[in-house]
């Protein structure tokens, strides 16, 4: 005899999942065999899961975690070591005085490491353009239509609304762009040709102005700071729009650069 | 490392927190490794630690979701063949980035309520059990399950196109 006098919701999921006990799984069976509606209920349970398992792949781990995790571990063990060393040789008192010598050269090694890891994110800016102009980094879509490429973002990633503006006024026509990853977030990239093969790039990123090494020049216009940095014979010029860091790199007249970012920043 | 990483990930959304919360991660559990029983899920471990350390020291930031009625979900969330609503702007949750994921799956689950999705992606994705993932989240059991019916029961809403066209699930489902 079927159940037919209810449907079935929570029932049909623990069935997916293995964990019913054989008289409620022969239960729902018996149901199932007969009751329509939660057999699709079933059928688009398990198409929402096969979805999900196989649309979100998981990433690499970047060789930094690796060896940040392997350091702090050593780190970890020397101070054990040295404790307890110190522990056996000189008394309770020195132990302790000790310890804290130890936590606090370690918070010392673990802000080197940490300013040693932090990306140079102008350089990897300047990266970036590099490999464009040598062809290891490719336009994904090719146009000069500022909505197309807008769209191409917010359907590949770009959480942000990007603002891809049109800077023929200034001689510059869009060539294109592509989802780069800066500093491990993703990024919209996107080129420009302007007079003379000129090769303008920008990239907008999720992030904030504060993480910029020192070093910089600020230059301010309006409501927008720009901060101006060289690397590799390229300008960049880096300004905050909300929570969106836009940067503009190019390899001519770093005058030029600040201008035209101006120009960018203006319209928005 | 890649389960704990990738997990770290779509709990901070921001890779330099993930690599920051690993190391302190591993470095709990090297503290504390006493408290590990042989014989039980290493990776569930993992995660529970990790999930504590980013409670206590991430989570602070970041806005604790209205528990909302399957219902009001499966209303709200979009139709993600249709192209979804990626800006979140009818739905005010906060979202991780799974900028990695299919477009289409990625938008189904940024729309789900935090604790709903993690629910789902440490069942569907990382295959922890139910007892686990419910220690992993300091649920209870009842709970996690519950939220786990709700999310794939949205979920299934949302992707049914998708999935269709995709062509999960055109076998008989078991």
């Amino acid at each position: 005899m079927t159940d037919q006098s209810r449907h079935f919701g929570e029932e049909i999921q623990e069935l997916l999942d293995g964990r019913l006990a054989p008289a409620q799984r022969t239960r729902l069976d018996e149901h199932l065999t007969a009751c329509a509606e939660c057999r699709q209920a079933q059928i688009d349970l398990v198409r929402a899961r096969r979805a999900v398992r196989a649309g979100v792949p998981a990433v690499g781990v970047p060789g930094d975690v690796v060896a940040g995790v392997a350091a702090a571990l050593d780190r970890e063990d020397r101070k054990l070591l040295a404790l307890r060393d110190s522990a056996s040789a000189r008394g309770p008192s020195r132990a302790r005085r000790l310890a804290y010598a130890l936590l606090a050269t370690a918070a010392a090694v673990a802000g080197a490491l940490w300013l040693f890891l932090s990306p140079d994110l102008p350089a990897a800016v300047a990266k970036d353009y590099a490999q464009y102009r040598s062809g290891q980094l490719s336009l994904q879509l090719e146009t000069d239509d500022v909505q197309k490429m807008e769209g191409f973002f917010a359907a590949h990633g770009i959480e942000f609304g990007t603002r891809v503006f049109d800077l023929g006024m200034m001689g510059y026509r869009l060539m294109g762009g592509r989802v780069e990853s800066l500093a491990g977030r993703p990024s919209a990239f996107f080129v420009y040709r302007g007079p003379a093969d000129k090769i303008l790039v920008c990239q907008m990123y999720e992030g904030s102005a504060r993480e910029l090494p020192r070093g910089g020049q600020q230059q301010r216009h309006g409501d927008f700071t720009f901060h101006v940095y060289h690397r590799d014979g390229k300008t960049l010029v880096f300004w905050e729009e909300g929570r969106i860091v836009c940067v503009l790199t190019a390899d001519f007249d770093a005058e030029e650069i600040l201008q035209l970012a101006i120009a960018k920043a203006m319209k928005s | 490392m890649r389960a704990v990483y990738n997990f770290a990930l779509r709990l901070t959304r921001r890779s330099d927190d993930a690599r920051d919360l690993v190391q302190e991660t591993y470095l709990r559990a090297y503290r504390t490794f006493g408290n590990f029983r042989p014989g039980t899920n290493g990776k569930a471990w993992l995660f529970t630690i990790l999930y504590s350390v980013f409670v206590n020291k991430y989570r602070k930031q970041q806005r604790e979701p209205a528990m909302v009625s399957v219902e009001e979900l499966v209303d709200e969330l979009p139709d993600a063949s249709q192209g979804g609503d990626r800006d979140n702007a009818s739905f005010p949750i906060a979202a991780g980035s799974l900028a990695w994921a299919e477009p289409e799956v990625g938008a189904a689950l940024r729309q789900l309520p935090e604790s709903f999705r993690f629910a789902v992606l440490l069942v569907e994705v990382d295959e922890l059990s139910y007892e686990e993932a419910a220690s992993v989240l300091n649920c209870p059991v009842g709970t996690l399950r519950s939220r786990l019916f709700r999310a794939r029961k949205a979920l299934s809403v949302a992707l049914r196109d998708y999935a269709r066209r995709a062509g999960y699930g055109d076998s008989e489902a078991t």
